[in-house]
C-alpha cells in the first residue's frame, strides 16, 4: 500500500518533490521492517503504521520537503516504543525511566513557559537551532508516568499537585487545546487514584474552563464561532468551512492524489490533516483512520498507563476531528499519528506502547 | 470497561458528523465557488469595497438575503457533484466565471447614485451584454451594515416605476407603427386640453410643433392626444409587443413584468403617468431594439464560466422580440438624436453620439422620480442606458449629471 501511495504521490511531480516523497515512503517502509524483524508487528503496530502512511500521503501533498523529518520522526518513535518496552520489563530500569520522564517532563514544561517560541497564539515550541519541537507532546508521556505512580503508590496528593502544575502551565503557554487534553486524561488518572480528589479536580477544573472560555479572547473567539462557522466563512471559521468543503468535495471516494483545494490552507496537514485526506481518498479513508484509532485505543490492559494512554488518544482526536467537522469548538491539537509534528508523532508511538498488551497479536 | 464507554461516546459524535454530512455535504462542496466571480475584464469582484457594493444584487451574499441570484444557477448547471466521488469531475482546476459587467462602469454608476435610491443599467444593444447593473441603496456582503428599507431589492431586475415622459417613446413608437402619416401633422398646444372629465396639463404653452418637436418638448397634451387617438386597446397591444409586458428571463433570472394601465386616465397614460409601471431591464430590451434597428436583444450577465483549458459554459447573443419595424426605428433614432443635440447638449456624454430622453414622473412621494434613457449610435461602443432616481427632482436636472458622471470617464468606453 505504501509503495502505491508513494508512486502516486511522486508521479507528475517535479524531481525535488519526487524526492522527498519516495524517501517518506520508502522510510515507512523501513520502519515496518524494523518492526517486524523485531516481532512487533501486531494489530496496534501495524493499525499505526497505517496511519503514518496516511499522514505521509498528507504530508506529500501539503509540504513535501517535511517528509524526511516526518520519518525521523517516526524512526524516534519506534525507537521510543522500545524502549518504553524495555522499561517495563525490568523494575529498575521502570524507576529510572519513569521518575527520569516525571522531572525531564515538567522541566520541559517551565522551560518551554520561559524560553518558548510562540507560533500561531500558543507559546509550546521550545527551538534548538532550526529544529523546533513540542515539549508538552514529551510531557504527555510523563503525566502518565506520574498517574500510574500515583496510583500504584496511593500518592494521590503528588499527583494532584503535578497535574494541576502541568494544566497551568500549559494554560499560560496559551495550548489550551493540549491543556484540555491533559486535563481529561488527569482526571480519569486521579479518579482511579483517589476519588475524592478526582471529584475536586473535576469541578475545579470546570470551573476554570468556564473562566478561560470566557476571559482569554481567543478561547472566547472559538466558542462563539461555534455551530456558527457558515457566517464568518473569511474570519472566524475559515479552518473549518475549507475543511467541510474539502471533505464534502472527496466524496466518498476522493478526488485523488494531490487534487483538491485544500493543500494551499495553512495547517493543512497538521488540524486539517483528516480533512485533507477526505479531499483526496474520500470519506471512507478518514473513516478509516478514525476507526483505526478507535481500534487502537481500545485496550485489554487494565493498568493505570493503559486507561490514561486510551483516554490521551481518544480526546486528542476527537478534539481534533470533531473540532474540524464544527460538532466542537475548534482547538490547535493535531490528530494522532496522521499530522504532521515530529514531537506528537514520538509520544503516539509511546503512547502505543502502553496500550499494547502481551496477549494482542 | 471504562475505555470502552468513550468509545461509545466517540462513535456516537462520530455518528452526529456522519448524519451532518449528509445532509450538508453538497452544500459544503459548492460552497467556496461563490469567490471565482470576475468582471469582463478579470477584476475579480471580491476585492474592492465598491464594486462588491455595487454587484451584491446580482451575485447575492453569502447570508443568502437576496434571494435570486446568477449563482446558484450556474452552481447547479456547472457542478457535478454526486455523494460518492464528490466533485471528481472539477478536477481541482479554477472555476472562474466572467461575468459582462464593467467594473469600473459598476464603480462610478454606484458614486454617482450616490447613496440615493433609484438604479443605472448600461447594456450593449448589439450582443445584449449588461455591462452595468446597480442598485442603491445597497451593502457590503462582506461586513455586517445596516439594512434599509428595501435595500435588498434589486431595483434592475425587479423594480417598478412610474416612467413618466420616457413612455412618450412608447406612444411615439406605437403611434408611428400605427398611424400613417402621422410624421407630418401638426400639433397646437394651449397649456391644457381635455378629454371628457380628463385634464392634461403641460408647464408651459408650447404652440405649433411638429411631432419631433412635440417629442422633444416632451409636450402632455400631444402625446394624451395621441394616446387617446389610438385608444386603449392599441395601447395595451403595443406595450406587450415591445416587451414591456414581460416575461423575460435570462442566465437564471426572472425580470418583473411591467403594465400599462389606462384605467386611471387614458390620455395621461399617454405620458406615462397614472398607473402604468415600467422594469428597467425589459425597458432596457426596448432601447436596444430602436438601436438596432427594431429587434431587441437579450440581456446576459454571464459570459463565460471556465475551467483551465474547459469551457463549461459560453454565453450567444440571441435575439428578444422583434418590436418594430426598421423604419420606425430609424425615425426614433432620429428624434431621440434630436433630442441630445437641440435640447439636453452633447457635453454630458464625453465624445458619443447619443439619442436619449428624460421623463419626471410624479408619483405620491413630495419629489418625482427622474429618468433618463437613451443609447449611444457609436459602432465602437453601441450602448443603450436607463438611469433612474427615485423621489428626486426633475429627470433632466438630476439624471444628467450622473449621465455625465458615467460618460466623461471614459476609460471603459475604449476598453469596451
Amino acid at each position: 500500500m505504501q509503495v502505491l501511495f508513494g508512486l502516486s504521490y511522486a508521479f507528475g511531480q517535479p524531481w525535488k518533490i519526487a524526492f522527498f516523497v519516495l524517501f517518506g515512503f520508502g522510510g515507512l517502509m523501513a520502519a515496518a521492517v524494523a518492526l517486524y524483524l523485531f516481532h512487533s508487528l501486531h494489530r496496534k503496530t501495524l493499525l499505526a503504521l497505517y496511519l503514518c502512511t496516511l499522514g505521509m500521503c498528507v504530508i506529500c501533498s501539503v509540504c513535501p520537503e517535511e517528509a524526511p523529518k516526518q520519518v525521523f520522526a517516526v524512526f524516534l518513535g519506534v525507537g521510543l516504543f522500545f524502549l518504553i518496552r524495555l522499561a517495563f520489563r525490568g523494575q529498575k530500569w521502570r524507576k529510572m525511566v519513569g521518575y527520569g520522564f516525571l522531572f525531564g517532563g515538567m522541566w520541559l514544561l517551565w522551560v518551554t513557559l520561559l524560553i518558548g517560541t510562540e507560533v500561531n497564539g500558543a507559546k509550546s515550541w521550545l527551538s534548538l537551532g532550526s529544529y523546533a519541537f513540542q515539549p508538552s507532546e514529551i510531557a504527555k508521556l510523563s503525566l502518565l508516568f506520574a498517574g500510574s505512580i500515583a496510583v500504584e503508590k496511593g500518592k494521590g496528593a503528588f499527583f494532584f499537585l503535578y497535574g494541576i502544575a502541568c494544566c497551568a502551565f500549559l494554560g499560560l503557554m496559551g495550548d489550551f487545546g493540549t491543556a484540555l487534553i491533559y486535563f481529561a486524561v488527569f482526571c480519569t488518572l486521579l479518579f482511579l487514584a483517589s476519588r475524592p480528589l478526582g471529584v475536586a479536580s473535576l469541578l475545579g477544573g470546570g470551573i476554570a474552563g468556564i473562566g478561560v472560555s470566557q476571559l482569554v479572547p481567543r478561547i472566547k473567539g472559538r466558542f462563539a464561532a461555534w455551530r456558527h462557522i457558515w457566517e464568518d466563512p473569511i474570519g472566524s471559521g475559515y479552518q473549518q468551512t475549507r475543511a467541510l468543503s474539502a471533505l464534502a468535495s472527496g466524496g466518498l471516494l476522493g478526488l485523488g492524489a494531490n487534487r483538491g483545494q485544500l493543500p494551499k490552507i495553512f495547517s493543512a496537514a497538521s488540524d486539517l490533516a483528516t480533512a485533507t485526506l477526505g479531499e483526496q481518498w474520500g470519506l471512507f479513508s478518514v473513516t478509516a483512520a478514525v476507526a483505526a484509532i478507535l481500534s487502537i485505543a481500545d485496550t485489554k490492559k487494565k493498568n493505570a498507563c493503559a486507561i490514561g494512554a486510551a483516554v490521551l488518544l481518544l480526546t486528542q482526536t476527537a478534539l481534533n476531528f470533531f473540532g474540524m467537522v464544527d460538532i466542537l469548538p475548534f482547538t490547535g491539537v493535531t490528530f494522532p499519528f496522521l499530522s504532521n509534528g515530529g514531537s506528537a508523532m514520538v509520544c503516539a508511538w509511546g503512547l502505543l506502547e502502553f496500550l499494547e498488551a502481551e496477549d494482542e497479536n | 470497561m471504562k475505555i470502552k464507554y468513550l468509545i461509545f461516546l466517540f462513535l456516537l459524535l462520530f455518528g452526529v458528523f456522519f448524519m451532518e454530512y449528509g445532509f450538508c455535504a453538497y452544500r459544503w462542496a459548492t460552497a467556496p465557488q461563490i469567490a471565482a466571480m470576475t468582471d469582463r475584464a478579470g477584476t475579480d469582484l471580491s476585492t474592492d469595497r465598491m464594486l462588491r457594493k455595487a454587484t451584491v444584487h446580482l451575485l447575492g451574499d453569502k447570508a443568502g438575503n437576496i434571494p435570486d441570484t446568477m449563482v446558484s444557477y450556474y452552481e447547479k448547471k456547472t457542478l457535478s457533484y454526486t455523494l460518492l466521488n464528490g466533485l471528481y469531475s472539477y478536477g481541482g482546476g479554477n472555476r472562474k466565471a466572467k461575468l459582462t459587467l464593467c467594473a469600473p462602469l459598476q464603480k462610478a454608476a454606484l458614486t454617482a447614485l450616490d447613496g440615493r435610491w433609484g438604479t443605472v443599467a448600461v447594456m450593449n444593444y448589439q450582443t445584449g451584454e449588461v455591462l452595468c447593473a446597480v442598485t442603491s441603496p445597497t451593502f457590503d456582503p462582506e461586513k455586517k451594515e445596516e439594512v434599509v428599507d428595501t435595500m435588498y431589492v434589486n431595483r434592475f431586475l425587479h423594480g417598478l416605476y412610474t416612467p413618466g415622459s420616457v413612455y412618450k417613446i412608447v406612444t411615439l413608437a406605437a403611434a408611428l407603427e400605427e398611424i400613417p402619416d402621422i410624421e407630418n401633422r401638426t400639433f397646437t398646444c394651449h397649456g391644457a386640453v381635455h378629454f371628457g372629465t380628463n385634464r392634461v396639463t403641460c408647464p408651459i404653452s408650447h404652440g405649433r410643433q411638429t411631432l419631433q418637436e412635440a417629442f422633444r418638448n416632451s409636450c402632455n397634451c400631444a402625446f394624451s392626444a395621441l394616446a387617446v387617438q389610438l385608444g386603449e386597446e392599441k395601447m395595451t397591444a403595443y406595450a406587450e409587443k415591445f416587451g414591456l409586458t414581460g416575461p423575460l428571463s435570462f442566465d437564471g433570472l426572472t425580470a418583473a413584468s411591467g403594465r400599462y394601465d389606462a384605467s386611471v386616465s387614458l390620455p395621461w397614460s399617454g405620458a406615462g403617468q397614472g398607473d402604468t409601471k415600467i422594469n428597467p431591464c425589459t425597458f432596457l430590451t426596448f432601447l436596444s431594439a430602436i438601436a438596432g434597428n427594431g429587434q431587441g436583444m437579450q440581456p446576459y450577465l454571464m459570459a463565460s464560466v471556465r475551467e483551465g483549458y474547459k469551457i463549461h459554459y459560453k454565453a450567444k447573443p440571441t435575439f428578444h422580440l422583434p418590436m418594430l419595424s426598421p423604419e420606425t426605428a430609424e425615425i426614433l433614432k432620429t428624434y431621440l438624436r434630436g433630442n441630445v443635440e437641440k435640447k439636453y447638449g452633447d457635453e454630458y456624454f464625453g465624445g458619443l453620439t447619443v439619442c436619449a430622453k428624460t421623463g419626471t414622473a410624479e408619483v405620491s412621494a413630495e419629489k418625482p422620480n427622474a429618468l433618463l434613457c437613451g443609447f449611444a449610435l457609436d459602432k465602437d461602443c453601441p450602448v443603450a442606458f436607463l438611469i433612474i432616481v427615485e423621489s428626486s427632482g426633475s429627470g433632466a436636472e438630476i439624471c444628467l449629471p450622473i449621465a455625465r458622471q458615467l460618460f466623461c470617464n471614459g476609460q471603459w468606453i475604449i476598453d469596451n
